[in-house]
């Protein structure tokens, strides 16, 4: 599964350990980062003379990982704008999204939201932070999911679906997995 | 013109004067405030000192807001989370959005890079230099100056006709469609 890691690089330097861990619990169940920045990120951070950043670059970089992620994990300890697009997007990309902080959540802006895909969870330790995101991972990992799949039809399929959906009781969808999953027993 | 006016919590503290200058520049336009929340959360936030108890009515009012609204302008001096999310909200309704930023503001933030043919990015020096920043911005996306997106359902009858009134005359769909209406305006000498 490829999961976008976001977290506020205005307080990278208060964040990183748990950065790290969530970076090495996602990495180490097999799964890969949408986007690596965590490295270059705190590197600008405590240099001193690092030439200012390129943010069209940066926005385009996060959009196209949000993109390409079947999850989003946020560590929203310390919020600003980056987090606040980026849920909004991810959510409206219809991905699961999950914000961890060590704030308490009831307190934050984000509490507010209110959507099917968006989890919000409050950790202490980065024991906490393990059992967390372990847990989004297991729910959101795809071979445990439906997926949503989109097709085109022509008519003639249409009209014949139509047809076999008012003959059998079925809904359209039904009858294409059957079909499917007779063409699957067929070839063992 | 309906305006949802963004801003964050920093920005009513530091820059309330500045806030009511928009606000008026937005009234003096004929825009209208969608969600007229400014005045409220300074008195309770700020003079009373009070914190938000319930971020889920915040939500849902600044959500409908945005739907209603026809352009979005935030005031983005100050990083905020719940101002990123509705910046991203319009511009995924394709709502135009000003981002207004006062010249000292921090520019190394997020929302500098986010570019969109929606989002119209200025800087301001003072009060008296974001008044014409807005006007122009409002002049340019009045609904009565700019096309306007219609979709509507056509059944299979209607479908037919406009393919084939397409393939003979060369024109697209819309434009039979747009010429259609325009001949029953002229009918009736209907005067906008």
């Amino acid at each position: 599964m490829i999961i976008h890691l976001i977290g506020s690089t205005n307080a990278i330097s208060e964040d990183i350990s748990y950065l790290h861990a969530i970076n090495s619990i996602i990495l180490n169940a097999g799964n890969t980062v949408a986007l690596d920045w965590l490295k270059v990120a705190h590197e600008r951070a405590v240099a001193h003379d690092t030439p200012p950043e390129n943010w069209a670059f940066t926005v385009d970089a996060n959009l196209e990982a949000i993109r390409r992620a079947d999850t989003v994990i946020i560590e929203g300890t310390h919020h600003d704008y980056l987090q606040g697009y980026q849920t909004a997007i991810a959510l409206e990309h219809k991905k699961p999204v999950l914000i961890i902080s060590r704030n308490p959540n009831a307190k934050s802006p984000y509490s507010g939201i209110r959507h099917r895909m968006l989890t919000i969870k409050e950790y202490k330790t980065e024991k906490d932070v393990s059992r967390i995101v372990e847990q989004f991972i297991q729910d959101n990992t795809v071979t445990t999911k439906d997926l949503r799949f989109n097709m085109f039809i022509d008519r003639p399929i249409h009209n014949y679906l139509r047809s076999m959906s008012y003959e059998t009781g079925k809904n359209k969808s039904e009858i294409i997995r059957d079909l499917i999953n007779r063409e699957i027993q067929k070839k063992d | 013109m309906k305006v949802h006016f963004i801003t964050a919590k920093p920005s009513l503290e530091n820059e309330i004067e500045v806030l009511r200058h928009i606000m008026r520049v937005i009234a003096d336009n004929d825009g209208t405030l969608v969600h007229d929340w400014i005045e409220d959360a300074y008195r309770n936030e700020i003079e009373a000192g009070k914190s938000v108890d319930d971020w889920t009515d915040i939500y849902k009012k600044n959500l409908s807001a945005i739907a209603q609204a026809d352009v979005i302008i935030a005031e983005t001096s100050y990083e905020n989370l719940g101002v990123g999310y509705q910046i991203a909200m319009a511009i995924q309704q394709k709502k135009p959005v000003l981002l207004l930023r006062h010249e000292a503001a921090d520019k190394e933030t997020f929302i500098v890079g986010v570019e969109d043919g929606w989002v119209q990015h200025s800087e301001y020096k003072d009060k008296a230099h974001v008044t014409p920043i807005i006007q122009q911005f409002l002049h340019e996306n009045d609904i009565k100056s700019k096309d306007m997106r219609f979709n509507f359902f056509i059944d299979r009858k209607i479908y037919n006709y406009l393919r084939w009134a397409a393939f003979k005359t060369g024109k697209t769909k819309a434009e039979i469609l747009r010429e259609l209406v325009q001949n029953e305006i002229d009918k009736q000498d209907f005067k906008p």
